[in-house]
């Protein structure tokens, strides 16, 4: 169980966090477009269908998205909502949990980790850490916090969806906190072949999004595995259809 | 089922998830999984499954989590199958 001082240390992150959510969202997209040239075509018809997603229940978000470069929850946040969205309706700004060496590299990322809702785990680090982390997600989540995770455990990184080595972190947490809603996250820049820090410039994304209810009649770590699979195996799907599509256009 | 026996299956099975191959020369009831034959972590669920399957046994959360090295594992399976 968590203490008081961790407990309280989530709250003051989050209040932090929702202060400073319009400014970083806003800095950000300024980022994204000005000098990065981002463009999402689809972006309104993403966001209405988000929209509608969130109108059909009150619970949390476990947001499974593929991995391919350094700034995908950033790009997933833009992509899914405006942010005054995120500043009124804060349960639907997703909780992210990034490699713990990355984030160290320098004081901006830990900075800009921490009022993003970052909770940074050691993925080859000791089990009690990442169980004080499982215990951490689980505690937002039950107070309504909604959580983007890359199942993969890390960057795709022959550019494609590894579905046989991947993480069964997700898993765990599904299983941990079985009334929340996974959303299922496909996003790719068009010119991406390959993992990257950064998409290139001027890219263009392609973004699709699935709701699904991943289940289980087993128990423990076998249920923990079947839960990351299906969700290894939608996105897996998402991307299949996505480059089905780029195929049928050549 | 002898010790022996079951350290032999227990290296048979996690061989095959093991990305430092050179450390399977050395390996030994000391070897810790994750550090010393390079398993990651996902993967150190699949062998537990597997020992379960293999062992005919019911490995709890706390159980798996105290699987540092072969020994560890070799050690809970005795257990559990009542050896």
């Amino acid at each position: 169980m968590l203490s008081l001082r961790e407990r309280l240390g989530l709250r003051l992150q989050a209040a932090i966090a929702r202060c400073l959510a319009l400014p970083t969202y806003y800095l950000t997209v300024l980022w994204f477009r000005r000098f990065r040239g981002y463009r999402v075509p689809e972006m309104n018809r993403i966001r209405e269908a988000f929209r509608e997603i969130r109108a059909q229940g009150s619970e949390p978000f476990i947001i499974c998205a593929n991995h391919l470069t350094m700034i995908d929850s950033l790009l997933g946040i833009w992509v899914l909502a405006p942010g005054w969205r995120y500043f009124f309706g804060l349960g639907c700004y997703p909780w992210n949990v990034p490699e713990r060496r990355h984030v160290r590299a320098s004081l901006f990322f830990r900075v800009g980790c921490y009022i993003g809702k970052c909770i940074t785990l050691l993925r080859e680090g000791p089990q009690e850490g990442k169980r004080k982390v499982m215990l951490k997600l689980k505690h937002l989540m039950s107070r309504g916090q909604s959580l983007m995770i890359f199942p993969e455990g890390g960057r795709s990184r022959t550019g494609r969806i590894n579905a046989e080595e991947f993480s069964y972190g997700v898993g765990q947490i599904l299983l941990d906190t079985p009334a929340a809603r996974v959303l299922c996250l496909y996003l790719r820049g068009k010119g991406q072949e390959q993992y990257s820090n950064l998409p290139r410039h001027g890219e263009e994304f392609y973004v699709d999004l699935k709701v699904i209810s991943p289940a289980s009649k087993s128990k423990g770590l076998r249920a923990v595995r079947d839960l990351a699979t299906q969700i290894i195996g939608q996105l897996k799907a998402m991307e299949l259809e996505y480059f089905g599509m780029v195929d049928a256009r050549r | 089922m002898t010790k022996t026996e079951a350290y032999e299956k227990v290296v048979k099975i996690i061989t095959p998830f093991t990305k430092k191959t050179d450390a399977l020369k050395t390996v030994g009831e000391e070897t810790r999984i994750l550090e010393d034959l390079g398993v990651n972590s996902a993967r150190l669920v699949d062998i537990i499954l597997a020992f379960e399957d293999e062992f005919g046994i019911a490995v709890d959360d706390e159980a798996a989590d105290r699987v540092r090295t072969v020994g560890d594992a070799v050690n809970m399976i005795l257990q559990k199958a009542g050896a």
